[in-house]
């Protein structure tokens, strides 16, 4: 249940109650939050992958999360179909499917364009974006599907707090990829050289690194992340073709919020802002509660406004 | 040199190769070739519609409303380059406001049209105003946030009928004439206001606000030195966007009756986005094709789709749309206006007169640049400077020793120190220049010349330290506002607007001689057609005095490096500043263009502009300047008179690296016939 605020306001009849939640539930509401925030952690570190890399904000990444879900479930079949593929083979199926599209879209795509401005290849992500949706709903209808937890069972109680255990497997599983990119990215002749671009793109061309080819394995690698975020989510809300564009906008939310530079403050981010989401719509009465989405995200969008100048700051290009 | 002959036979004649005054003249009849042209495809698609067999006159509605959005998209977006993606949110106050209005206050619904569209318009002035310091993209997701919020709204308020939606009231009527949705009348409606709403931007387009919101698009730091204030313009564009959106919400939710949410969701957003790409980001008469096209390719989808495949038609579109969206932007990013440029351009070419002249025009420019790359001493005045009044080397300081005893210190700088992240650019430098002065400005590279000018126009806010303009203080004033207090500047690194003709560019640098703003655009009022004159005038006039005026019909980015740098010093003089920086003016410049330039320098100090340079061509420096400053490494070494500074053992030093090269060996070189202008003097010690 913990995955319920990503549902979108059109399927929150039932969240009222919900979020009715009493002062003695924090702790439930604050772990939901974390929970959520993971997600929204994954997504962000893709935005900043793909952003840091190439410049470009990537705005189909809510979409490649969905794609994750999508193909979970068909591998693994909803809600009990004994004649799938096991869970593990599923996810992993799942994952490598998107990173490859993720990789092919950027080569098809992108990689004609990538001389263009930032906002002409900010659009064509919007157009991958129309793509993976217009994609997934042609085999999936408007339909919404759900998928059993990855271990079943009863709500497990640590320190008195009860966590279902769909949710320590996405906690868990963050913190594990989490790590293994960070090794990756400090450890491996790959990620040093990912992280050379970054910094420091014609250096970086300068000492032979073909700066073009990792435009292409950084797309790969966010599409990568937001497909493993949306396979540990789906047990917990339900995936529908059009679920990814919200999570785009709280992503790049979440990604801001962390100071929109290095991974660790994506993470950040994106548990604050799922903490923040959690505990505003948990704790307002219904009727504004109703508005869903539209609360956190509306909070922030003030936030950023205000404190424009450090965000225009780090982000303006100068051009003199 | 019968180039020469000919390019300097030309300057008189000059008028009738590309006539100034025809460039500018905008009648009042020139947008109506494109009015008639979407006119008569947009009236007789209650015709030709139905009998394409699958469309009808429903689509038709959609096309009218959607070019209105559209065109709100290809404002903001093309225009002023900024993605601003709540067109849902705009689309949806226009139609809620409308049924609001009827429900709860009986109002009619032409004066609920009206109040809707103030609404948005006012409600899109506060998001721009502060959202638009926010850099592109980061503006495209905050304002797709703001689309989704309102969307959440929409289906969520009670007082928009939640998921149910809101029943609209009376049709629009005028006396008798009844427009309700289902009827061809009402299309008629839509079809006008959809025409009304292009011209409406046409014009907003072709003015100075279009010029100012063109320039902020190409480069917003090279606007601001011109005095254009970039949220301003922004917010402009943004508002007029807005009415039209509304107005087309209000249009939509007479036609459907009742309004629901799911017509104002983030993939209308993103829809006309496609149409408005399709279209032609840059064209306004793009963009009524644009939708067409959108709107006929979906439907056609829906028809025959589904004998293709059998899956539910609807299910096609999304996906339709984006593979559409990436092919435009891949294989015509110009879109379809693209194709309509070509054959404009084709049609133009097929008169002898216009042939001729472009001809005549590709030749010169060749010629000159040929000339520019072979360093060629030019016999004649190549594209000479038209100096007003031949200055005498020893008249500015004349002038000097005749002023009063105090002259008025144009600009006065004080200890201007500038740092950035720990790095000392610029360490405690001072300048003080009178009217009629020259001061060089000199040092290595990396001494914080460009970084004085930065912190003297505006373009990078000095750490501490003072900066007057004519008694004000301006330190730290965003750069439109100094160049309003008659700073003007040219840049190292040229900064044109390169797609604006060279003219065009030039009348964005006299910007602040004219005032007719967004309304007297739009409406052509006498003051819109009064300040075109003065700009182009002036123009005209400031390209004359750099001998650019035979290329005013170019665009900017097409000409070679030399004659960019006149445009950039043209549209520099155009804002007929008090004070005027100079960034490396005389780089890439031949050696006869250097003295021509040293001529220019001189006039305009004899008019009283106080003129601050940095160059490296140190021959043309140390010719015109009264006093030359020398920074190095963000210190001032020291301010002096020219033969000082060429003498003095700490600047040779500092300068070159070595004490042995002199400095003044640059400046006793005879004007031999080798190129020097390109290369400065570091350059040569190294």
């Amino acid at each position: 249940m913990c995955g319920a605020a990503l549902v979108r306001a059109s399927m929150m009849d039932w969240m009222p109650t919900f979020f009715a939640t009493g002062i003695g539930q924090l702790p439930e509401t604050l772990a939901s939050g974390i929970v959520n925030g993971c997600i929204y952690a994954l997504a962000a570190v893709s935005l900043l992958v793909v952003y840091n890399v190439t410049g470009v904000i990537n705005f189909a990444v809510g979409d490649f999360l969905m794609a994750g879900a999508m193909l979970t479930l068909l591998f693994a079949g909803p809600n009990g179909d004994p004649h799938r593929l096991p869970l593990a083979v599923a996810v992993l199926l799942a994952v490598v499917i998107v990173t490859a599209l993720g990789g092919l879209l950027e080569l098809l795509v992108i990689h004609p364009r990538r001389r263009q401005g930032t906002i002409f290849l900010l659009i064509l992500t919007i157009g991958i974006s129309s793509v993976l949706e217009g994609g997934a709903l042609i085999p999936t209808g408007s339909l919404t599907y759900g998928l059993r937890p990855f271990t079943s069972g009863p709500a497990l109680s640590i320190v008195g707090v009860l966590l279902p255990r769909q949710d320590l497997w996405i906690v868990g599983s963050t913190l594990i990829v989490m790590g293994l990119l960070w090794y990756g990215a400090t450890r491996t002749r790959i990620g040093k050289a990912l992280r050379a671009c970054e910094v420091n793109p014609t250096a970086a061309r300068l000492v032979g690194i073909r700066v073009d080819r990792y435009w292409t394995i950084a797309f790969a690698l966010g599409a990568l992340l937001a497909a493993f975020a949306g396979a540990i989510l789906v047990p917990v809300t339900y995936a529908t073709y059009d679920m990814g564009i919200p999570i785009t906008l709280k992503a790049f939310v979440a990604w801001i919020l962390g100071g929109a530079e290095s991974p660790v403050g994506a993470v950040a981010g994106g548990i604050g802002f799922g903490v923040l989401e959690a505990v505003v719509l948990g704790y307002s009465p219904a009727s504004v509660a109703n508005y869903g989405d539209a609360v956190p995200l509306l909070l922030l969008i003030v936030a950023l406004v205000i404190r424009r100048r450090g965000l225009t700051r780090q982000m303006a290009v100068t051009r003199v | 040199m019968s180039v020469t002959g000919s390019a300097s036979a030309g300057r008189p004649g000059s008028r009738a190769v590309v006539p100034v005054s025809v460039l500018v003249a905008d009648r009042w009849w020139a947008p109506l070739g494109g009015l008639a042209l979407v006119g008569a495809v947009f009236f007789t698609m209650p015709i030709w519609m139905p009998a394409l067999g699958f469309l009808s006159v429903e689509d038709g509605v959609t096309v009218t409303l959607y070019t209105m959005l559209a065109l709100g998209m290809v404002l903001v977006l093309g225009y002023c380059g900024q993605l601003m993606l709540a067109t849902n949110a705009l689309f949806g106050v226009g139609a809620y406001g409308l049924a609001i209005l009827a429900l709860h206050q009986g109002l009619n619904p032409w004066a609920g049209m009206a109040v809707s569209a103030v609404a948005a318009g006012a409600g899109a002035a506060l998001i721009g105003v502060m959202v638009f310091r926010l850099t592109g993209h980061l503006l495209g997701l905050v304002t797709l946030a703001i689309g989704y919020i309102a969307f959440i709204v929409f289906e969520t308020s009670p007082l928009t009928g939640g998921a149910s939606g809101i029943g609209v009231g009376p049709s629009l009527s005028i006396g008798g004439a009844v427009f309700s949705g289902g009827e061809n009348s009402f299309f008629y409606v839509c079809t006008v206001a959809a025409l009304i709403s292009l011209v409406v931007a046409r014009n907003l387009v072709v003015s100075r606000t279009g010029r100012a919101l063109r320039a902020v698009e190409a480069n917003e730091a090279a606007a601001a030195s011109a005095g254009v204030n970039a949220t301003h313009y922004k917010v402009v564009a943004f508002v007029t966007g807005a009415i039209i959106a509304s107005v087309a919400g209000s249009l939509y939710a007479n036609y459907v009756g009742v309004v629901g949410a799911s017509s104002f969701t983030i993939l209308v957003t993103v829809e006309v986005l496609l149409m408005a790409v399709v279209g032609g980001l840059r064209s306004i008469w793009g963009a009524p094709f644009g939708v067409l096209g959108v709107v006929v390719f979906q439907a056609a989808l829906q028809t025959y789709g589904p004998d293709v495949v059998h899956i539910n038609s609807s299910y096609f579109t999304t996906i339709g749309f984006g593979v559409v969206l990436i092919l435009v932007l891949l294989l015509l990013p110009g879109g379809l206006a693209s194709i309509g440029d070509g054959l404009a351009r084709m049609i133009a070419s097929w008169s002898p007169e216009a042939n001729a002249a472009n001809r005549r025009i590709s030749t010169e420019s060749h010629a000159v640049a040929l000339q520019a790359a072979l360093g060629e001493p030019s016999t004649g005045a190549v594209a000479g400077v038209s100096a007003v009044a031949p200055v005498a080397p020893g008249i500015t300081s004349d002038v000097e020793g005749e002023a009063d005893p105090d002259p008025p210190c144009l600009l006065e700088a004080v200890g201007v120190t500038c740092r950035f992240e720990g790095l000392t650019a610029l360490d405690g430098a001072s300048l003080e220049l009178q009217a009629g002065e020259v001061v060089g400005l000199i040092g290595p590279n990396g001494a914080g010349k460009t970084t004085f000018f930065n912190c003297l126009s505006g373009h990078v806010q000095p750490s501490s330290g003072v900066v007057r303009l004519g008694g004000t203080d301006v330190t730290g004033m965003a750069p439109y506002r100094i160049a309003r207090h008659g700073l003007a500047r040219t840049f190292q690194n040229i900064e044109l607007f390169p797609d604006m003709s060279v003219l065009e560019n030039v009348m964005v640098g006299a910007h602040l001689s004219a005032h007719a703003g967004a309304l007297s655009a739009i409406f052509r009022l006498p003051g819109h057609w009064r300040d075109e004159r003065v700009l182009a005038q002036r123009a005209e006039h400031a390209l004359e005095r750099v001998g650019m005026e035979r290329y005013a019909a170019r665009a900017a980015g097409t000409l070679p490096y030399g004659q960019q740098r006149r445009v950039e010093i043209a549209r520099a003089l155009a804002a007929q500043p008090h004070v005027l920086l100079l960034d490396e003016p005389a780089a890439g410049l031949s050696a006869s263009e250097a003295q021509e330039l040293v001529e220019l320098v001189r006039a305009l100090a004899s008019e009283s502009l106080g003129i601050v340079m940095v160059e490296h061509n140190m021959r043309a420096l140390m010719d015109v300047a009264d006093r030359v400053t020398v920074l190095d490494s963000g210190r001032q070494l020291l301010t002096a008179l020219p033969d000082e500074v060429r003498k003095d053992e700490t600047v040779i030093a500092s300068y070159l690296g070595t004490s042995h090269l002199d400095l003044s060996r640059a400046s006793v070189r005879g004007a031999g016939a080798r190129p020097e202008g390109a290369t400065s003097v570091p350059e040569e010690g190294a």
